[in-house]
């Protein structure tokens, strides 16, 4: 079996070896749980580092910026033509592929180790146990219909009076990549046992329509434990 | 005289594209979104006065990604900044990354920006070319005029470093692709 170096192994993440090496890293990659480790770091950092940056792409461009590039009266912001072209693009995908949507992976960090810091007797550790698993069904559920169903900056809600647990979901942008996939970032509100915990995630789908969650990222300024 | 040059179609494309523009000086700045600005508008003024070095048919984000990364190496030359600014990066990394089970806890997005300020200023523009922006290495090395050995190696690098910052996080986000 092929042991293959990290800059290819990274090459392949970044599309850059052709298709022969790609099926054969693909082949290694089955294998070699080292390769996948480190395949998985690599785009893990990648989306991570994208969506760190994406926020400079929603505030307002300044005036002093647009007026270097002064426009003749009539002429309205371009870059407000391409959100309008990124929903018609939107609309279009709705109309192709409708309803498809189903969750490979989520994760969404209510994990044991928070469970058991903050549940400390057996009792207590059952009923956080069932709100949480119920909380991340609900979750994946509600991620993958809001993002098949709804339009940037309309929310989904789910409550559950029995447990106080809460969920809700806004996409907050979609983009196509270059290769034709459809990307959409959303925030995640959670509430479990009394806590809100707000997340941001990161979600393309699939040529199948499956929408796949890369990442997840905590709110430092709601959920700065 | 070269605002003329301008044409229509170029100066609302030049319009569209600001909103990557400005993503781009951000994080090769590495400080604030206002001193992103600055370099974005140096840009912009430096393209329109140029406009004629543009060859039509050729991609315009390319091109200002490639004067932005010459003025922003011009100043850092100029100005010296750069001791300066690999001194604050250090106390910065330093505090908040105090450990891996730290970096769990405390990982932001604002995190992961910081981790972005770690690199070189050459990674930084490997980094932001290749996994922000998505230029394949051949373009990459195009715009920075280096060789496309020399991109594979500064991101080599530069994504060590990244898994190291925010490699912490893989706890946290317990990411399971496949």
């Amino acid at each position: 079996m092929t042991r293959f170096d990290e800059a290819t192994l990274a090459a392949y993440v970044d599309g850059e070896v052709d298709d022969e090496t790609a099926r054969e890293v693909e082949l290694a990659l089955e294998r070699d749980t080292e390769s996948q480790a480190f395949v998985r770091g690599v785009r893990e950092s990648t989306a991570l580092v994208r969506v760190a940056l994406n926020e400079a792409l929603h505030k307002p461009v300044p005036e002093r910026i647009l007026a270097v590039l002064e426009a003749p009266a009539d002429t309205g912001r371009g870059w407000l033509r391409g959100a309008a072209q990124r929903r018609a693009a939107l609309a279009e995908w709705r109309f192709a592929l409708p309803l498809a949507a189903t969750f490979v992976t989520l994760m969404i960090g209510l994990g044991g180790g928070y469970v058991i810091a903050d549940w400390r007797t057996e009792q207590n550790a059952l009923v956080a146990e069932r709100s949480r698993a119920l909380v991340q069904t609900m979750v994946q559920r509600m991620v993958a219909e809001a993002l098949e169903n709804e339009l940037s900056g309309s929310t989904v809600i789910w409550n559950d009076p029995g447990t106080g647990a809460s969920v809700s979901v806004t996409p907050v942008r979609t983009y196509r990549q270059k290769n034709g996939r459809f990307c959409r970032e959303f925030r995640l509100e959670m509430t479990h046992m009394g806590v809100l915990r707000t997340r941001h995630g990161l979600s393309c789908r699939s040529s199948e329509g499956v929408w796949e969650t890369t990442h997840i990222l905590p709110d430092g300024e709601i959920d700065g434990i | 005289m070269a605002q003329s040059a301008l044409d229509e179609r170029t100066r609302r494309e030049l319009i569209a594209l600001l909103p990557r523009f400005r993503r781009f000086a951000w994080g090769l700045t590495g400080g604030s979104l206002d001193d992103a600005d600055d370099l974005v508008q140096a840009a912009c003024e430096r393209a329109i006065a140029r406009i004629d070095q543009w060859e039509p048919g050729t991609r315009l984000d390319s091109w200002i990604f490639r004067i932005m990364q010459t003025i922003h190496i011009d100043q850092i030359r100029s100005e010296a900044r750069h001791a300066r600014h690999l001194q604050t990066v250090e106390t910065v990394s330093e505090a908040s990354f105090d450990g891996a089970r730290e970096a769990e806890n405390y990982l932001t997005l604002a995190a992961v920006r910081k981790a972005i300020n770690t690199l070189s200023e050459e990674q930084r523009a490997v980094v932001m070319l290749v996994c922000v922006e998505g230029y394949s290495y051949k373009e990459t090395s195009e715009i920075l005029e280096v060789p496309i050995g020399t991109v594979t190696s500064r991101l080599t690098r530069a994504r060590a470093v990244l898994q190291r910052r925010v490699g912490g996080m893989s706890g946290a986000v317990d990411a399971v692709p496949g």
